[in-house]
């Protein structure tokens, strides 16, 4: 099991190129481990765009059941999971209409 | 030929200031000598009076619009340039462009019994603007409201989206800035830049309909419209924008290539205005109510998507 600190890549995740280098660290870890911590501690927000980038497109990838039990998350505020919610939800809605 | 400034410049005087002015943006590479950017009627000038005014005399620089433009200037103007940290870009502007792209690093963050925060240049081509973002905008705000955790974050849910909005859609010569000020009992942010603008972004994606620039600029805050169709794009930041602005009954105001929006008391106008090249962005949130993405109930949503929590 890794544990990946989120705050390292700042306090609010909104840009294009930190949402990538996030979803590479989840998916290089991912490579090497069953299981994924993610520690949202000091992450105040993130743009819709970047939950989108790294949640939604790792959703889709994984599936439902295994996101739920590889991807953990830790110390997040509602309001960053209610984004990271938004990001899955907008990812499927968009697999849906294709 | 003399640009004019009101006398008073707030909030809902920049409409009149774009007609003013709209036609720098018809004189990119004219050299028209005998201009004189006249700011000595200036009385009250709120942040986004300031940077408004700052865009136009750098786009003016930058794009040789003028030869030589007579600058005139009051005490006043002076002082809110200090007390806003333009003075020097200013003055790096009028004296030596080249040298001006230098000095937005030298911008200073001043905390005193309110917040202000001097305008930070979002280029997009380096790793400064981030960085100065984390290091220097975020930390007052975050400091400055440290005892309301909903404070915190509903500026930053509406910082991160205005961010990602302007740095995704943005080319490097656009020149973004964001300032941010606030109080105990209010904050607004305003970002600005000359760049594409939100009318011909976001009309590219309606190419098959009809819409004029006031049907474009009020999709752009319905949720779902982006420019990026089939992307990451989501087309939720100025939704969010303008959700939070309705439900706190604030203000956010868009002005961008002719037209404008305005959300004030939870009601929308739109209509035609001077044209500003690029997009401005002004948004002012009273503070006793906030409001955050789990307080819109449409964002509690599916009970489908499991998050598991350690």
């Amino acid at each position: 099991m890794k544990t990946i600190v989120v705050k390292k890549f700042g306090s609010i995740i909104s840009d294009k190129e930190t949402g990538n280098a996030l979803l590479e660290e989840l998916k290089q870890g991912l490579k090497e481990n069953d299981e994924i911590i993610l520690d949202l501690e000091g992450v105040i927000s993130m743009a819709t765009f970047c939950s989108k980038q790294v949640f939604g497109s790792l959703y889709l990838e994984l599936g439902a059941d295994s996101f739920f039990y590889k991807i953990k998350f830790k110390n997040a505020t509602n309001d960053v999971l209610a984004i990271i919610k938004i990001g899955i939800q907008s990812a499927l809605e968009e697999f849906e209409k294709k | 030929m003399t640009l004019d400034v009101p006398k008073i410049f707030k909030a809902n005087d920049v409409i009149s200031f774009i007609n003013n002015i709209q036609v720098i943006f018809k004189m990119q590479e004219s050299m028209t000598p005998n201009v004189r950017i006249d700011l000595t009627k200036i009385k009250q000038i709120s942040a986004l009076g300031i940077l408004v005014i700052y865009k136009v005399i750098e786009y003016t620089y930058v794009n040789n619009c003028f030869k030589k433009p007579e600058l005139n200037v009051n005490e006043y103007i002076q002082q809110k340039w200090k007390e806003y940290g333009f003075y020097d870009l200013i003055h790096l502007y009028v004296s030596n462009k080249d040298i001006a792209e230098k000095g937005y690093k030298d911008l200073s963050i001043k905390l005193q019994d309110k917040f202000f925060i001097a305008p930070q240049a979002l280029l997009r081509s380096d790793n400064y603007s981030k960085e100065m973002i984390e290091k220097k905008f975020l930390p007052p705000i975050r400091k400055y409201y440290k005892d309301s955790p909903k404070i915190v974050s509903m500026v930053f849910l509406c910082l991160s989206e205005i961010l990602l909005n302007f740095w995704e859609h943005a080319v490097n010569d656009m020149r973004s800035i964001i300032v941010a000020e606030g109080n105990k009992s209010n904050i607004e942010i305003i970002c600005a830049d000359t760049g594409d603008g939100i009318i011909s972004t976001l009309g590219g994606s309606y190419k098959e309909h009809k819409f004029t620039p006031i049907d474009i600029i009020r999709k752009s805050v319905e949720k779902g419209e982006t420019s990026k169709k089939m992307s990451n794009h989501m087309g939720y930041g100025l939704w969010i924008l303008n959700e939070i602005t309705t439900r706190v009954r604030g203000r956010l105001h868009l002005y961008s290539q002719g037209v404008y929006l305005k959300n004030e008391n939870s009601k929308i106008l739109t209509g035609k205005s001077g044209y500003w090249q690029g997009t401005i962005i002004y948004l002012s949130l009273p503070l006793n109510n906030p409001i955050t993405l789990t307080d819109i109930e449409s964002y509690v949503n599916n009970g489908q998507i499991k998050l598991n929590m350690v």
